[in-house]
C-alpha cells in the first residue's frame, strides 16, 4: 500500500501519500486501486502517476533561511501533510479482464493505491489495442502530457522488454503517431518528448507489425 | 498476381478515382491496366496519374532533424502515402460465387442456357466502385476479356502489358471493320508495328492488304541500315498470297523483278487528279479552268492530246497583203487555247508544267497488259498487293498514282457491294485494308477534301474497304479524318501538336495525353480510340524471326500454307 483515495472523479483521482514513499512512486509508474461497486471487489481501476504535489510543511517558511540540520530535515518530514498524488484513470480490471475503457464507477474512497508490479504492467499494456493511450493523450488541465507519456512508455518499454517484447514499444508509438496525426504541433511535440525517452540505440529492427 | 495495390478512396465517373496505394510508388506506372472488384460488378480501369500525398501539409514542410530517426521514419509511414488516379473504362457483371452462393450461381447458369440472359461481357463504364473497393493489376485472364480471348475469333498478340508483360491481343476482324492509325516520331518503330499489324491480317486472312509502299521496304528482305539485320518481307512468308507490283516498265525492287509492273493509261487521269498536285506543280489559279475545258474537248484523250501538243510552236503564212507572218501552228497549245476561248497564257503554262508528267514512263496511251484492272483482280481473290514505287520517290508519283489507283480500286468495291445489296447475294465483298504511309501528304488539310482517302475514311466501312495510315505528323492530317480512325496506335510523339492530334475525338484526352508524351520513346505504344475497348499502353512485339516463327505457329485460324505458296516455294 503506497497511499490512500482522497476524492475521485471518473478520469482521475487524488490520493494522499506519505512523503517517504513518494520515492517508490515514479512519475508515469502504473498504478492501482480497488473499484467501489465491484461486487466481489475484485475489480482494479489503474492508472498513471501524473502529478505530484508536496505540500509546504509548517515550519517551512521559518527554518528555509537558517542553516538546516538533519533534526528540522526530520521535523519536517514528520510534520508535512500527505503528498497529493494526481492519477489519471486508464482502464480497468473486472472478473479477471482488462479494459482500456473506463470504469463504470470510480474507486472508493479511502481506498489503497498500490505500485503495479512489472508483470502487471506487460499485462495491463499488452491487452487490447493499446486504447489505454487515448486517455493519456486526452488529459486535461495542467498535466504535461508529452513528458507523462515519455515516462510511461519508457518504464513500459524495460518491462517488456525483459520479457523479449521488443516490438510492443513500437505499436505504442504507432498508436500514437495514429491518434495525434491530424494535430501536428501536438504530434511534433510528443515525438520530441518520446525521442529523449528511447535510447540512441533504439532501431527499427522489429518492424511495426 | 492477386495482391491488392490499394483502395479506392473517392473519385467520380468523369474525373476517375483515387485509389489510396500500399506499394511504393516506382511499383506501378501511368498506364497500368487495373481491375477493380465490386459486389456483382467487376470494374476495368487505366491508372492515369500517380500522386505523393500527406495527411497534413505540415509533414512535409516540418524537416525533423532532432527526432530519433526511428521515430522519423514512423511519423513518415504513418503520415504520408501515395494515390493513383484509375480512370475506370469497362464494368463487367460477375456472376454468383459458387462457392459462396451455389444456388444462385446454377440460377445464373440455367438461364445462360435457357437463354434468358446474356453471357457477361465488359460493357462501357455507367458507375464506379463504392469506397475501399480493392485494387489489383490486371492478370492475363483480365487482359484477354477486354481484349479478346485467343480462342476466340480472329485475335493477335500486338504487343504486352507493361508491367507484368500479359499479352494484349487485337480483335483483327474488328480491327479492320474501320479505318485506322499507326503513329509516332520517326524512329519509333512505326514502320516495324505497321508490319506486325499486316503480318497478323494477312496470316489470319481477315482482308485483303493494299499496301503503297512508297520507299519499297515492305516486299522484300532488306538489310536494316540502322541495326545491321536482316527486315523480313512479307514476299518471304506469304510467297503465294503477297503480288509485288513494281511502278513504270522494267522496274526492279530491291534488285528483284516484281510480279508484274504497274503502267497507268493516260485515259484514267482526271482534271481533279492533276488539281490534287497543285503544290507539287505549282499549279496556278487559272489551271482548273484550262483542265475542264481539255476534257470537256477531248474526254478521257485529254492528256494524251494535251501532251501531243507543241507549245509555241508557229507556222508561217501569208497574209492579204501578200507579206508572210507567222502565227501558232494548228497543233500548238496556243492553237487550241485561241479555238477553245482559253487564255492562251494558261493553256501555255499549265502544258509546261505538265511535263513533269509527261515525262513519266509510267504513264501510257495504252498500257500492254491492264495492271490496274490485275490488282483489283488479285485483290478480290484475296491476294495482297504490295506497290512498290522503285525509283518513283517523289511526291508527285506518290500522290498521282495512290489516288488514281485506289479510285479505281474502290469503285470496283462501290459497284461489288450495290450488286451484293441490291441482289442480296451471299457473297459478300472481301473486306479490303489500304495501307497508306507518310499519310499526311494525301490527307492533309488542302488536299483531303479532294481526295479518294477521305472519303473512305468517312464512309467506314460501308463499302468494306478501310484505311490504315501511317504517318509521323499526325496534326497534318485533316482532323476530319482523324476522327473517324477507330483504332489508333501511337508510339512516342515529341510535338504537342501531334498528340493533340491523335487524341482528336477521344473520351479522356488529359489523361492520354499523359501517358502519350511519356511513352519510350522506342518499342512501346499507346493503343486507343473507340475501336477498342480500353486505352492501354503496351510493349509491341518485335518484328524479327521469332516474331514469324510465333505468327505462323500461333493457333490461328488463317490458311496454312495454300497450293500456291507451296509451289512458289518449290518451283519459284
Amino acid at each position: 500500500m503506497i497511499g490512500r483515495l482522497l476524492r475521485s472523479t471518473t478520469t482521475e483521482f487524488l490520493v494522499g501519500c506519505r512523503l517517504e514513499d513518494v520515492q517508490h512512486l515514479p512519475f508515469g509508474a502504473l498504478v492501482k486501486m480497488p473499484w467501489w461497486g465491484a461486487l466481489d471487489r475484485s475489480g482494479m481501476v489503474y492508472g498513471l502517476v501524473a502529478w505530484m504535489h508536496i505540500p509546504e510543511g509548517s515550519m517551512a517558511r521559518q527554518v528555509a533561511v537558517q542553516p538546516i540540520t538533519p533534526g528540522i530535515l526530520q521535523d519536517q518530514r514528520a510534520t508535512v501533510e500527505p503528498v497529493e498524488v494526481r492519477v489519471l484513470v486508464v482502464g480497468y480490471e473486472s472478473q479477471g479482464e482488462i479494459s482500456h475503457l473506463l470504469p463504470p464507477h470510480p474507486p472508493e474512497p479511502m481506498a489503497a493505491m498500490h505500485l503495479c508490479e512489472e508483470d502487471e504492467v506487460v499485462a495491463f499494456t499488452s491487452a487490447g489495442r493499446l486504447g489505454y493511450l487515448r486517455h493519456v493523450l486526452q488529459a486535461g488541465g495542467d498535466i504535461p502530457v508529452p513528458e507523462l507519456l515519455a515516462a510511461h512508455l519508457r518504464q513500459a518499454r524495460l518491462a517488456h522488454e525483459a520479457r523479449g517484447q521488443r516490438d510492443w514499444v513500437h505499436r505504442a508509438v504507432q498508436r500514437v503517431i495514429h491518434l495525434l496525426r491530424d494535430d501536428p504541433p501536438r504530434l511534433f511535440w510528443t515525438l520530441d518528448a518520446l525521442s529523449d525517452a528511447l535510447p540512441q540505440s533504439f532501431t527499427l529492427e522489429e518492424a511495426v507489425p | 498476381m492477386d495482391e491488392v495495390l490499394g483502395y479506392v478512396l473517392g473519385g467520380s465517373l468523369q474525373e476517375g478515382l483515387t485509389v489510396r496505394l500500399q506499394i511504393p510508388p516506382q511499383d506501378i506506372q501511368e498506364g497500368a491496366f487495373v481491375v477493380m472488384d465490386a459486389p456483382g460488378w467487376r470494374f476495368f480501369g487505366v491508372v492515369t496519374d500517380v500522386a505523393l500525398r500527406t495527411t497534413h501539409p505540415r509533414y512535409v514542410e516540418n524537416e525533423t532533424p532532432d527526432l530519433n530517426p526511428v521515430l522519423t521514419r514512423m511519423l513518415r509511414r504513418s503520415t504520408l502515402y501515395v494515390t493513383a488516379t484509375v480512370l475506370p473504362v469497362r464494368m463487367m457483371e460477375l456472376p454468383p460465387d459458387p462457392n459462396q452462393d451455389p444456388e444462385g450461381y446454377q440460377r445464373f447458369l440455367d438461364e445462360v442456357h435457357r437463354g434468358a440472359r446474356d453471357l457477361p461481357r465488359p460493357i462501357p463504364v455507367k458507375t464506379i466502385p463504392p469506397h475501399f473497393a480493392p485494387v489489383r493489376l490486371a492478370d492475363q485472364g483480365d487482359v484477354d476479356e477486354i481484349f479478346g480471348k485467343e480462342k476466340e475469333g480472329k485475335t493477335f498478340v500486338i504487343g504486352y502489358t507493361r508491367e507484368q508483360g500479359h499479352a494484349v491481343r487485337l480483335r483483327l476482324d474488328e480491327f479492320i471493320k474501320r479505318s485506322a492509325g499507326v503513329f509516332g516520331a520517326t524512329g519509333t518503330g512505326k514502320s516495324f508495328l505497321t508490319r506486325i499489324l499486316l503480318a497478323g491480317i494477312m496470316h489470319h486472312d481477315v482482308a485483303s492488304v493494299l499496301l503503297f509502299d512508297m520507299h519499297n521496304e515492305y516486299a522484300y528482305d532488306r538489310q536494316d541500315p540502322d541495326r545491321g539485320v536482316l527486315i523480313e518481307g512479307f514476299k518471304t512468308h506469304f510467297p503465294g498470297r503477297v503480288r509485288v507490283v513494281g511502278l513504270g516498265p522494267a522496274a526492279t525492287i530491291q534488285g528483284r523483278a516484281p510480279d508484274y509492273n504497274l503502267m497507268i493509261p493516260s485515259s484514267e487521269i482526271t482534271p481533279e487528279d492533276i488539281e490534287l498536285l497543285t503544290h507539287e506543280l505549282d499549279l496556278t489559279d487559272t489551271a482548273p479552268v484550262v483542265l475542264h475545258a481539255l476534257h470537256q474537248e477531248f474526254g478521257s484523250a485529254w492528256f494524251e492530246r494535251f501532251r501531243a501538243m507543241r507549245p509555241g510552236a508557229q507556222e508561217e503564212y501569208e497574209d492579204d497583203n501578200g507579206r508572210v507572218r507567222t502565227r501558232p501552228a494548228p497543233d500548238s497549245v496556243e492553237a487550241w487555247a485561241k479555238e477553245a476561248g482559253i487564255h492562251q497564257g494558261s493553256a501555255a503554262a499549265l502544258h509546261r508544267k505538265l511535263r513533269r508528267l509527261f515525262s513519266k514512263e509510267y504513264i501510257v496511251p495504252h498500257p500492254p497488259v491492264n495492271a490496274v484492272q490485275q490488282i483489283i483482280d488479285d485483290l478480290l481473290q484475296g491476294l495482297h498487293v504490295v506497290l512498290s514505287f522503285g525509283r518513283y520517290e517523289t511526291d508527285l508519283d506518290y500522290l498521282l498514282v495512290t489516288n488514281i489507283l485506289t479510285r479505281k480500286v474502290r469503285e470496283a468495291w462501290v459497284q461489288m457491294t450495290e450488286e451484293h445489296r441490291s441482289r442480296g447475294e451471299a457473297g459478300e465483298p472481301r473486306p479490303l485494308v489500304v495501307v497508306v504511309e507518310e499519310a499526311h501528304k494525301l490527307l492533309n488539310r488542302d488536299m483531303a477534301v479532294q481526295t479518294i482517302f477521305s472519303t473512305i475514311a468517312r464512309e467506314m466501312r460501308k463499302y468494306y474497304v478501310t484505311l490504315l495510315i501511317v504517318d509521323q505528323r499526325p496534326s497534318q492530317i485533316y482532323d476530319e479524318v482523324m476522327s473517324q480512325l477507330g483504332t489508333r496506335i501511337c508510339g512516342w510523339l515529341g510535338d504537342e501538336d501531334d498528340i493533340r492530334a491523335v487524341l482528336a475525338g477521344l473520351a479522356n484526352r488529359d489523361a492520354l495525353r499523359g501517358m502519350l508524351a511519356r511513352l519510350e520513346p522506342r518499342e512501346e505504344a499507346l493503343v486507343m480510340g473507340w475501336g477498342v475497348p480500353l486505352p492501354i499502353v503496351v510493349r509491341t512485339r518485335r518484328y524479327d524471326r521469332r516474331f514469324w516463327k510465333d505468327l505462323m505457329g500461333e493457333a490461328g485460324f488463317g490458311p496454312g500454307p495454300g497450293v500456291d505458296d507451296i509451289n512458289e516455294v518449290l518451283f519459284g
